[in-house]
């Protein structure tokens, strides 16, 4: 018989309401304090709230995470940039909270209320942070509740609804219960018990569903969560999969009772069979069928009578339990299956896609995707990324104006940080500038025209352009043996930006290719800053050479021209959400 | 008329650099970074000169601006780093003296007082110079000293094989390297509990093998974002950084240099590829080595860039605060590359230059910056190369020929072959040792000692295992003691990492033989509780349970094999010795620590009967088995 522990840190007397010491002291030599660099680490209890902004990802997102109401949302991107949607359902969808966590490996989410979430992330080398952030008026906060360091490293941790307890697989393959705190509530330690992963359903309002996956053999064990004991349930299940345990192919119905093992029969057909595993009684029942693609489909356990199961092709098919049969059948008919649309899964994203509350999600580059899977709706969250054919500043520098295709826009540094709205001059845009009354001139095939802040002609002029200016002399600048690849003087000429290379010895993995821009003052020849340059980027002056403005694959950037320092970034043009039929 | 502002579009060939989201423009810092005067290294810039730690020697010399030695002091056994105050007083790391010692760097070289720290390597001085900071390797520790009175003031257990340690220019905080471990410790020293932040230095994405497409042949590596969670969990791809031997700070951010090793980088290997390091071709080097820098290092808001470098086994940084320029030596190639603008969000390189290149090989273990003159530290001749740094030169050649080689400081303890072993062992690019010469013994084996990680080799995972120590005596070699001998396995492995063992000489495999053989035993920690040792020695000794009657003697292994239930024909008793310090366990790695070897959480079930012991004897046997 497995015993199970149940474990409370006890808070002394003394010290109610401050987190537990969590060092552990071992005798020395007398008068030498000894530490060990302790297994939890619970934040110091004068942490104080760090500021959060909103925005969107800068990159292309490639993961979402949904909490147990299918409402918040924690999305990855492949720069390791972590986002929070506190509400993809609502009817105004905010910017997310950019939370400061890089490159997690693992990622989770609970919701405390509409206003306050816990976030839970594993890095790679194992460490996991447990955090709050709260949604207020000026943005979003951070209060850092916990961590299990990398001398503690985990698998999987998973919040629970409601933000009080956390659970956590190790790599030590212990399963521990924590409070918000970072106490230690319950946990499962047993000689050979060794789960490699967990399955974690939560319904709210209803007791959290759990498993765990063991190896050697593979084997479906039932967990229980009463109160806060953690304990396993009966023995574990043998299952048979055709490839190694994975999160698809092994899932748990939302009550805990039944584990679904999705097999191919054939890796040349379009035939499926999966294995329903009562975890109490052992019973086991089969369905088999066929769908319309021979990849492996995404498994979606939805309800404890459905699953749905995603081809790639575009379609999901819903399949009634009901329709299994014993697996001594004589034979498996092929189930009966309704064929619905499921949009954002074309292909491999399939297996990017989640469903949690009914609520289905794919991320994917610019697109988070969010379908009901009850309705045949769904909506399309989407960044604009920052992409123009033209800029420039007015003379001052306060004014930025860029155009893409036959759309403007014109913002004022001055104003809030909200995305300029576009105005069309129905024809291709070739050129701007800020004249001297300050009033954008626009140049199309059909002339040059002079437009307000809206769009609104006031005018035309010339559309002869100024011939564009020598190329400056970069020879004389002290390079230090970097090349320069192309430079811009500005109009005053005191100041020289020139994009330099990086040499060829010290090289990126798979970061944007970068070079450098370079500002020298023409008249010593000493380089002022240098600054990240994309490998396809755009300058622009301002009138009195004081700013100078950079668009390149991070986004626009205007700078001080002489120190460096940012005085306006945008990186992208908003987020657009557009609600779409299946 | 309006003015044009300029607009154009750059189009810029590939060129370098990584980074996170873009942040503050570069400018020198204001706070000049720290130099080598108090971090810890092999040479040290004093009043009176250069300091050098002789490792292998035992010696400390002081030498002059030729490199010539001016004063030495012996000190007797295997030394680790050197540290000096900049007012005349200097601290080393006695390793095999388990001391740290202070001298005087007067006239003469005096030993003064020392304190007892078992097996101390790296070195920091705080600030102020109050405090020494040391790095303990067989107790996993990072032992904080007072300087006036050089008694023990706190001490923290961290990991294993932990080496260089630095501090923050304000004092605040230190970090530590580490061989086995894919993460640096951050060091709070403000806290009164010193509290520890972990860095990962592990990359998320991970190496994909692509296959040509096209019928051409060949495939290629592609750095790709790691699988869906949704995908069948793999190891292969998957990168690992390991032998952070050096750290620093450079202003508030943390850097080190390591590298990056893709054990397994493909799951199931092509029949050709069968019995290679990895599990793929030459195209595809498992390792590359890499510098880090981290702002805000192991915190959730840490900001972490990073940069391939084109040298092997970086183990040597010095920094120029008045160019802010950082150079990183290699002590697989004795390469050294300046890194220009290195505390700024544009790091850049100016020039690399191998040294050494007609001279017997240098293996770089420590650099300093000596005003207008690089200072770099040989370890296998055991003598400074002098580079001037104001040179103006931007070609490599012409850089490479300004260095200067100085005599040799001390006599080596060790033979002429070990000597030669040592340098073998350590050399990269060599097409005979490795395939296309990328990897080297030491790369997997740093000091003679484990990477921790599991490599792909055919149909297997292997850990890499421990040599230091577990070579005399505990013949057959390998997991499955296929290799008689040590000769055996070294051809063995050889062509296994992708070289010709047939065109290594036999007297090249008789040093590499006579080096790892002379290689010390890793030395265990101290035991906290005597009585729970010798009660782990009893359950070990038990006869009814058996463990010492495979690993007993004095190698801890009887050297047979058994057919144990596992993907292995038969298993090759391992040595034990150093178990502490070589995590995880068994042949595939499988059980992360002692604990999880004694709870049956590896993949091995049929060694012992250990379910019949209590939880108080598998306590106990895990303090014996760490004492071992």
């Amino acid at each position: 018989m497995i015993r199970t522990t149940l474990l409370l840190s006890l808070a002394s007397a003394g010290c109610a309401g401050a987190p537990p010491s969590a060092t552990t002291t071992k005798p020395t030599a007398p008068g030498v304090d000894t530490r060990v660099a302790a297994e939890t680490t619970a934040a110091p209890s004068s942490a104080a709230p760090t500021r959060l902004s909103r925005r969107l990802h800068a990159h292309a997102m490639t993961e979402v995470v949904l909490d147990a109401h299918g409402r918040g949302a924690l999305t990855l991107d492949d720069h390791g940039g972590l986002r929070l949607w506190p509400d993809v359902q609502a009817d105004d969808v905010a910017l997310p909270v950019a939370l400061p966590e890089q490159e997690p490996s693992w990622m989770s989410l609970g919701r405390i209320d509409d206003t306050a979430f816990v976030v839970a992330t594993i890095d790679t080398t194992g460490t996991a942070r447990v955090s709050r952030i709260t949604i207020d008026g000026r943005g979003a906060s951070r209060v850092a509740l916990f961590e299990l360091p990398a001398v503690d490293p985990q698998f999987e941790i998973h919040v629970l609804d409601g933000g009080a307890r956390i659970l956590a697989l190790g790599k030590d393959h212990r399963v521990r219960l924590f409070d918000a705190d970072g106490r230690v509530l319950s946990q499962i330690d047993e000689r050979g018990f060794i789960p490699w992963q967990l399955r974690v359903v939560e319904t709210p309002g209803k007791p959290v569903a759990l498993a765990a996956v063991l190896t050697q053999p593979v084997r479906a064990q039932a967990l229980a969560l009463d109160g806060d004991t953690l304990r396993v349930v009966g023995e574990g299940r043998m299952v048979a999969l055709d490839q190694s345990p994975n999160r698809n192919d092994l899932s748990l119905s939302p009550d805990g009772t039944t584990i679904a093992a999705l097999r191919r029969t054939s890796a040349k057909k379009r035939e499926f069979a999966l294995q329903l595993i009562t975890l109490a009684t052992g019973e086991r029942r089969v369905i088999m069928g066929n769908i319309d693609e021979k990849a492996r489909p995404r498994l979606h356990y939805v309800d404890d009578d459905r699953v749905l199961l995603e081809s790639g092709s575009g379609k999901g098919f819903w399949i009634d339990l009901a329709q299994a049969l014993p697996r001594d059948a004589p034979s498996f008919p092929p189930a009966a299956m309704r064929t619905v649309a499921l949009p954002g899964g074309a292909g491999d994203l399939r297996m990017q896609a989640t469903l949690v509350a009914g609520m289905r999600a794919v991320a994917t580059d610019t697109t988070l995707t969010i379908d009901p899977v009850a309705t045949a709706e769904h909506r399309v969250l989407r960044r604009t990324p920052f992409d123009a054919t033209a800029i420039t500043l007015d003379a001052g520098g306060t004014k930025v104006a860029w155009s893409r295709g036959t759309s403007v826009w014109i913002e004022d540094l001055d104003d809030d940080d909200a995305a300029p709205v576009p105005f069309d001059v129905a024809a291709p845009v070739r050129a701007l500038a800020f004249g001297e009354d300050g009033q954008l001139r626009v140049v199309t095939p059909a002339g040059a025209s002079i437009v307000d802040a809206t769009g609104t002609v006031i005018g035309t002029t010339d559309a002869a352009p100024v011939a564009a200016p020598a190329k400056p002399d970069t020879t004389g600048l002290r390079l230090r043996g970097r090349e320069a690849m192309a430079a811009v003087a500005a109009p005053t000429g005191s100041l020289l930006a020139v994009a330099l290379s990086h040499g060829p010895t010290l090289r990126a993995d798979r970061r944007p290719v970068l070079a450098a821009l370079g500002m020298f003052d023409a008249a010593t020849q000493e380089r002022l800053w240098a600054a990240p340059l994309g490998n396809t980027a755009m300058l622009a002056w301002s009138g009195d050479g004081l700013r100078i403005a950079t668009l390149d694959g991070a986004g626009l950037r205007i700078a001080d021209a002489r120190t460096g320092a940012a005085v306006h970034t945008r990186a992208d043009l908003g987020l657009v959400v557009e609600a779409a039929k299946d | 008329m309006p003015r044009w502002i300029c607009l154009f579009a750059l189009s810029l060939g590939p060129s370098a650099l990584v980074h996170a989201d873009a942040g503050a423009p570069a400018s020198p810092p204001s706070s000049a970074p720290r130099t080598g005067a108090h971090t810890g290294g092999t040479v040290v810039v004093t009043p009176r000169g250069l300091l050098v730690a002789e490792r292998h020697a035992g010696v400390v010399v002081r030498a002059d601006a030729q490199g010539n030695p001016t004063a030495r002091l012996e000190l007797g056994g295997e030394l680790g780093e050197i540290v000096a105050d900049g007012r005349g007083r200097a601290f080393v790391a006695d390793r095999a003296g388990d001391r740290i010692v202070e001298l005087d760097d007067g006239e003469t070289l005096i030993e003064g007082r020392n304190v007892a720290v078992v097996e101390p390597f790296g070195l920091a001085l705080s600030p102020d110079g109050g405090t020494l900071l040391a790095t303990s390797v067989a107790e996993h520790a990072l032992v904080a000293i007072g300087t006036d009175d050089l008694r023990e003031r706190w001490r923290i257990e961290l990991a294993a094989e932990p080496r260089g340690v630095a501090i923050s220019a304000d004092g605040g905080e230190a970090v530590v390297g580490f061989l086995s471990r894919g993460a640096l410790a951050i060091v709070d020293l403000d806290d009164r509990d010193h509290h520890v932040r972990w860095q990962s230095l592990d990359p998320r994405d991970q190496l994909v093998v692509v296959e040509d497409e096209f019928g051409e042949g060949g495939s290629f590596v592609d750095v790709r974002e790691a699988p869906s969670r949704f995908r069948v969990p793999q190891g292969a791809g998957r990168r690992y950084a390991r032998n952070a031997f050096a750290v620093g700070y450079l202003g508030d951010q943390a850097i080190t240099t390591y590298q990056l090793a893709t054990p397994q980088l493909v799951h199931e290997p092509k029949v050709e590829d069968i019995d290679s390091y990895g599990g793929a071709d030459v195209d595809t080097p498992p390792v590359i080595h890499r510098l880090s820098w981290i702002a805000r290092a192991g915190e959730a808001e840490a900001h972490h860039g990073s940069a391939d470098l084109d040298l092997h086994q970086p183990r040597a940084l010095a920094y120029d605060a008045g160019t802010d320029t950082l150079y990183v030596g290699g002590y697989g190639d004795d390469r050294v590359v300046a890194i220009a603008d290195a505390s700024t969000e544009v790091p850049w390189v100016p020039w690399s230059v191998k040294l050494e290149r007609k001279d017997p090989a240098c293996g770089i273990d420590g650099m300093v910056v000596d005003g207008t003159t690089l200072r770099v530290h040989c370890e296998l001749t055991r003598r400074l190369v002098s580079l001037p740094l104001d040179h103006g030169e931007h070609d490599d050649r012409k850089i490479a020929k300004l260095s200067r080689r100085g005599p040799e400081l001390a006599a080596s303890r060790r033979s002429a072959l070990v000597e030669r072993g040592a340098e073998i062992f350590r050399r990269a690019n060599d097409g005979r040792l490795s395939e296309g010469g990328t990897l080297a013994c030491a790369t997997c084996h740093p000091e003679g000692r484990a990477d921790g990680l599991t490599w792909r080799l055919g149909a297997h995972v292997l850990q890499t295992p421990m040599l230091a120590g577990r070579i005399v005596g505990t013949a057959p070699y390998k997991w499955d003691g296929q290799d008689a001998t040590l000769r055996d396995s070294l051809r063995h492995t050889i062509d296994r990492l992708g070289g010709t063992s047939g065109f290594v000489g036999r007297d090249e495999i008789g040093a590499l033989a006579a080096y790892v053989a002379s290689l010390p035993a890793p030395k265990a920690p101290r035991a906290q509780d005597a009585g729970a040792l010798a009660r782990g020695r009893a359950v070990f000794e038990d006869k009814a349970l058996g463990c010492a009657s495979c690993h007993g003697g004095a190698a801890l292994t009887d050297g047979a094999q058994y057919p144990l239930k596992s993907n292995l024909e038969q298993t090759d008793t391992p040595s034990l010795v150093g178990l502490a310090h070589s995590a995880p366990y068994y042949h595939d790695g499988s059980a992360d620590s002692i604990r999880g070897l004694l709870t049956d959480r590896g993949s091995i079930h049929d060694m012992a009967e250990l379910g019949a012991l209590s939880e108080a004897q598998l306590d106990d046997l895990g303090v014996y088995l760490a004492s071992l």
